[in-house]
């Protein structure tokens, strides 16, 4: 009889695990964050926030000092204006992060939110507006004290996943739910809201009155800052996931069928033919020295220099989802499911590898 | 893309195929999870059907007269108790696998469901990711997210609800779902013949306890669209059980487990 209940509830937990591993939320359950300041990387990767020295990729602390499995990071981190990293959690406890990047040590939290923290919060001065998977921009005033930081939250509506923008009158935040809204940093009011026709999941580029985004409706959209009316729109060959790059006046992005564009931001028209490097592109890609870096799903980092082809500069063990930093020189790129356990690779401006991040058990 | 991955991609599909017919109605995923966890469980229906028929026929011999003899017989040699029991197994034409073999053939059926509904949530950028490769060109990808919104809860989040007065949260579909699970453990349960091998009720007895727990727990935790398709499947599973007119009622009373006479 004894033995029954032992298999019965042997087969329980087995049931049990099967069903989490198939269905759950783990640790490292999507790709990481990645930020830079002049000293140190930060990697947003499960239920760990990482520091890592840039002269020579050696770990300097870890985010919290016990982990827990209700807390996981994965959004890209971002830096206050007096250099704290606001962090936030995608775990069961969705809490808002203000980190000590010297010390490893959080000065602050919030966890009134009732969903992921997914998107990169935007600082603003010592505003912060932060988007949570809830529906609700959450506005915060780091000059004021504890709890009374917290100044508003925005009924938005669907998922915020993505970075907002600003002009410094209105704060622009792209939702899932396909629409882009522009909310008064004055009365954290609605001004307008605009249906792009595709979840959206990028942070838009932002310059003279027009917003340019690009969504899973297939195309790049030029929004007019003014009243959210579209000022063009060009079909791409698949959908759009990150942002795109906005240089001398061309906007730079991929699809997720590996096509990479040239923009002109006047008018959407091509500045360049696309070009299908070898996989899916999801991040956005970033300027360094006159060159465009772009990654793709396959863990190549590209460099395209305007008017011509793409280069491969190297490429990387894993996948790459996570939008690739630049500081200093080095050129940070964070591999997923990398199996070689590289959480960080660190690429000279000629693409040769300078270090590889590897976490100590 | 692995055939494990094919396979529960069918899945997806036909998941937001419901949702994509119904996308203009208010809690139009919810309504597609109930839908399709009805439509997956008329398919089953057959083998639902054998496995209760076959589970019933074990039970019903615990309280068989002959056998509880063969058991009190035989009860200190084992090896002879097993030969009598495969004996009697012929004779009653009762096969111990037909309770086992519906239930392992069902098994990736309720598993790839169960993950079809936690794909296409897609709670995480990965997910979403996913997704979007899983979905078929013969739907509109402005589906995508879909609207999580069913009756009062976001269906990918853990629900609850806040009462006036109280100071936690209350979890209504975790608490369902552990009820529909006890009354569909109890009424599946024999009654007790009282024999000191009466294995089968006490195992059952286990499982009435273990398994609501075990759910709850999974709806306490989980995107609440989990919650939803527990609370459907087990309310169907009692149905098919009520309509084979194998319930057993009584076991839902207090005390209405308590030892019975075998019947001459």
């Amino acid at each position: 009889m004894k033995s029954n209940r032992f298999v019965l509830l042997a087969a329980l937990i087995l049931l049990a695990t099967l069903l989490s591993a198939c269905g759950g939320t783990p640790a490292a359950s999507t790709w990481p964050g990645l930020a830079a300041d002049q000293n140190a990387a930060y990697l947003t990767n499960g239920s760990i926030v990482y520091a890592v020295r840039l002269k020579d990729g050696q770990e300097l602390w870890r985010f919290p000092e016990k982990p827990s499995t209700k807390l996981i990071f994965y959004s890209n981190p971002v830096f206050t204006v007096d250099g704290q990293l606001l962090i936030g959690s995608s775990g069961s406890e969705h809490t808002l992060f203000l980190v000590d990047p010297e010390t490893g040590k959080d000065t602050w939290s919030f966890s009134d939110a009732a969903d992921h923290w997914v998107a990169s919060p935007l600082v603003v001065d010592n505003m912060i507006y932060a988007p949570n998977a809830d529906g609700y921009l959450y506005v915060f005033d780091l000059l004021k004290d504890g709890t009374d930081k917290f100044i508003a939250k925005v009924e938005l509506g669907g998922k915020l996943w993505a970075q907002p923008v600003s002009d410094g009158k209105y704060v622009y935040v792209p939702s899932l739910d396909h629409h882009l809204h522009a909310v008064d940093m004055k009365t954290n009011e609605l001004k307008w809201v605009a249906d792009l026709g595709g979840a959206l999941t990028g942070a838009p580029a932002l310059s003279n009155g027009k917003l340019y985004i690009g969504s899973f409706g297939e195309t790049m959209q030029a929004i007019n800052t003014a009243d959210g009316s579209i000022a063009w729109s060009t079909p791409t060959e698949s959908w759009i996931w990150g942002g795109p790059t906005l240089d001398n006046g061309i906007l730079y992005f991929g699809d997720l069928a590996g096509h990479f564009y040239a923009l002109n931001a006047a008018d959407g028209t091509p500045a360049a033919d696309s070009t299908k490097p070898d996989d899916a592109i999801i991040p956005t890609p970033l300027l360094l020295n006159g060159q465009v870096i772009f990654v793709t799903e396959s863990g190549n980092v590209y460099s395209l220099v305007p008017g011509g082809t793409p280069q491969s500069m190297e490429k990387v063990d894993g996948k790459i989802y996570t939008p690739a930093v630049v500081s200093g020189d080095l050129i940070l790129v964070a591999p997923f499911q990398s199996e070689t356990h590289f959480l960080i690779v660190a690429l000279d401006p000629d693409g040769k590898v300078v270090w590889s991040f590897t976490p100590e058990k | 893309m692995s055939p494990w991955d094919f396979f529960v991609s069918i899945f997806v599909n036909s998941l937001m195929w419901i949702y994509n017919l119904l996308a203009s109605v208010p809690g139009a995923f919810g309504i597609s999870i109930i839908l399709f966890t009805i439509l997956i469980r008329l398919v089953t229906w057959p083998l639902n059907a054998a496995q209760l028929k076959s589970a019933k026929a074990m039970q019903d011999l615990q309280s068989d007269k002959e056998w509880q003899g063969i058991q009190k017989k035989y009860e200190k040699d084992k090896e002879k108790l097993a030969q009598e029991q495969m004996r009697i197994y012929k004779e009653k034409g009762i096969n111990p696998f037909s309770s086992c073999l519906p239930m392992v053939i069902q098994l990736p059926v309720i598993i790839a469901l169960y993950q079809s509904i936690t794909r296409s949530l897609a709670t995480t950028p990965l997910a979403l990711l996913q997704l979007t490769r899983t979905i078929g060109t013969f739907l509109n990808v402005s589906l995508i997210p879909l609207n999580s919104n069913f009756l009062w809860f976001d269906l990918g989040r853990p629900e609850y609800i806040n009462l006036p007065g109280l100071n936690f949260h209350l979890p209504v579909l975790a608490v369902i779902v552990a009820l529909t699970t006890y009354v569909q453990t109890k009424l599946t349960t024999p009654p007790s013949t009282g024999g000191a091998n009466d294995q089968s009720a006490a195992m059952t007895g286990v499982m009435s306890i273990y398994m609501p727990l075990l759910l709850g727990w999974f709806a306490l935790t989980f995107p609440s669209g989990l919650a939803v398709y527990f609370i459907t499947t087990n309310s169907l599973g009692i149905v098919q059980y009520a309509m084979m007119g194998k319930a057993n009622w009584r076991n839902l009373l207090p005390g209405g487990n308590k030892p019975q006479l075998a019947k001459k």
